[in-house]
């Protein structure tokens, strides 16, 4: 299921980066490229909504991309929440975020 | 020495920003005997200029990118300590700056500090715009560079100024399929007010050319004097709608059209990162025009306080190439305040410097001019459009704050809370700066800043108990 989006969203052929390996997803085994932000691994597996406000429930998701913003708000297992624009993709990741997905 | 909590690392000049300014600036000052640092945040040099190009081999590359990439390269075996991933998260009055990298935390003394932390993109408000999907051109820029992922498969680009078509051309060239580009400004504006910047630059004439070229190339339409008005979607964004605006810039309703897409790249132009300018106590300026703070400083690019020296985007938006000249102009300054060079020696090289940044400035201020103000959007949003994403403020309620206020941006903070979510005011404070600019209570020039409170950037609260001081992680480029 993962792997047509990751064909849909990643032309992989201008990545200097090539190891790929498995990340959890909200439960979901996803395939990411080792070392590069985990907001390109989760929007290449269809992941384009990472959070919900606490305020009115709205979906949100990376805006800025260099970690001024704070809409790419995820949950890492271990560590607390994180600029899913500045945390980098590690084997094993676990990452929880909001259900929507697409 | 490691394990020693007192240890710090001690040089002449700390470079914060390891972008074009910040490592002109450090080859300048190194040459001249300084003993300096760059502490970038990202996990490379080059700054956003670099980070947003496709690392792609055959990839082509704009001169400013490859001049910034030469500099870069040329740090190695200059003796420049370099530390990446790290950022500064407080400041004393005493010259020492605490970082914290990954998991450990360093204190760095220096004697004179340059800032050179850059730009960010302002704000573009517009009804839908914290819809997921929707993210700014850079943002797609460095998902397609780093990581060879598209921000969708039917990709709008709106906004305005001079960086949306070049975002244009190089999201097309890096496989992206952009349904069309909707610039605000009109061609008829940009004829006029263009044509001195393109008669004074013949080089961003022929750039220019080209992004439009490829964009003709691709066949994506290029709609001048157009803006997008809403973006909708039930979770990500899944429709835009545009419209041409009208004689008095206003979007003509009955010519709204409503296109499928997955995803906007948006720009609004750039504002500079003055977060460190004000834990440093540095003077702050409302420039009226740019509509933004900038910190005060002289052609020696010495700020208010006088061992902090202000280099880059940080003392004026004008690109890469201004960037260089100041990075190399502050190195130099820094030499000269600390004595380690005479000014008869470099006297001449410093005169043809500012030279060249008088002729930068002119360009960038007629580059400005080419385009529509920054505050369009905001000028055309809906009231109920959010101002502050964090706190989720309309620009409704933020405009009521403003009027029922006493002008001062602290007394609008206290009524709506804007500025005091997570991002701490960098994504909403620039929109109420512009509101309180453009109404009757209060001279923008007297304008305050919002006082910013450390941590600048979010800091582990562990690390803060411990403050365990390491140079461990710290590596010299050799």
């Amino acid at each position: 299921m993962n792997e047509a989006r990751i064909t849909t969203r990643r032309s992989s052929c201008d990545v200097d980066l090539h190891q790929w390996v498995d990340i959890t997803v909200s439960g979901k085994t996803v395939r990411a490229l080792r070392g590069e932000p985990l907001a390109s691994a989760l929007m290449a597996a269809g992941f384009v909504t990472m959070r919900h406000t606490l305020k009115t429930g709205a979906p949100r998701g990376m805006y800025c991309g260099m970690g001024i913003c704070f809409e790419c708000l995820v949950k890492l297992n271990g560590q607390g929440f994180v600029r899913a624009c500045m945390a980098k993709v590690e084997p094993g990741l676990e990452v929880e975020m909001g259900e929507d997905e697409r | 020495m490691s394990a020693d909590p007192n240890a710090s690392l001690t040089v002449d000049l700390a470079i914060v920003g390891g972008g074009p300014a910040g490592a002109a600036a450090a080859i300048a000052a190194a040459e001249l005997g300084l003993k300096c640092l760059i502490v970038e945040r990202s996990g490379s040099l080059g700054g956003q200029i670099v980070g947003v190009q496709s690392r792609k081999s055959g990839a082509r590359r704009e001169q400013d990118v490859e001049r910034t990439e030469a500099l870069c390269r040329r740090l190695n075996g200059s003796g420049v300590e370099l530390i990446t991933g790290a950022t500064v998260w407080n400041v004393e009055p005493s010259q020492v700056l605490h970082l914290v990298r990954g998991s450990s935390h360093h204190r760095v003394t220096c004697h004179a500090l340059l800032v050179a932390t850059g730009a960010r993109e302002r704000p573009m408000p517009f009804a839908g715009w914290t819809l997921p999907g929707v993210m700014t051109c850079g943002a797609a820029q460095r998902l397609t560079a780093q990581s060879g992922v598209v921000p969708g498969n039917r990709v709008l680009v709106a906004g305005r100024g001079p960086l949306l078509l070049r975002a244009a051309a190089e999201l097309i060239e890096a496989g992206v399929h952009v349904v069309a580009m909707v610039e605000a400004t009109g061609v008829t504006h940009l004829a006029v007010n263009g044509l001195r910047t393109l008669a004074g630059s013949t080089d961003r004439a022929r750039q220019a050319g080209r992004y439009a070229r490829r964009l003709l190339g691709a066949g994506v339409p290029m709609l001048f004097g157009h803006v997008v008005v809403e973006a909708g979607g039930d979770g990500p964004v899944e429709w835009a709608t545009i419209a041409p605006l009208d004689r008095g810039s206003r979007p003509v309703r009955d010519r709204k059209r409503s296109m499928p897409v997955d995803a906007i790249c948006v720009s609004n132009g750039l504002e500079p990162n003055i977060e460190l300018f004000q834990a440093l106590g540095c003077e702050l300026v409302y420039d009226v025009e740019a509509q933004a703070f900038f910190p005060r400083h002289d052609e020696a690019l010495r700020t208010s306080v006088p061992w902090v020296y202000a280099a880059g985007e940080v003392t004026g938006i004008g690109g890469a190439p201004k960037s260089l000249i100041e990075g190399e102009i502050a190195g130099i300054q820094a030499a000269l305040g600390l004595g380690a060079v005479q000014e008869e020696n470099v006297a001449i090289r410093l005169r043809k410097l500012v030279r060249q940044r008088r002729k930068r400035l002119r360009q960038a201020r007629s580059v400005d001019h080419a385009y529509v103000g920054p505050d369009l959007y905001l000028r055309i949003a809906d009231p109920d459009t959010l101002a502050c994403r964090c706190e989720e403020i309309t620009l409704g309620e933020l405009r009521a704050a403003v009027l029922e206020g006493n002008g001062f941006p602290r007394d609008a903070k206290l009524r709506t809370r804007i500025g005091m979510g997570i991002c701490q005011g960098r994504m909403c404070l620039t929109t109420l700066y512009q509101e309180l600019a453009s109404g009757v209570h209060h001279p923008s020039l007297q304008m305050e800043p919002i006082r910013v409170r450390p941590p600048l950037e979010p800091v582990p609260l562990g690390q803060l108990a411990e403050l365990v001081t390491s140079d461990s992680d710290t590596e010299t480029v050799a």
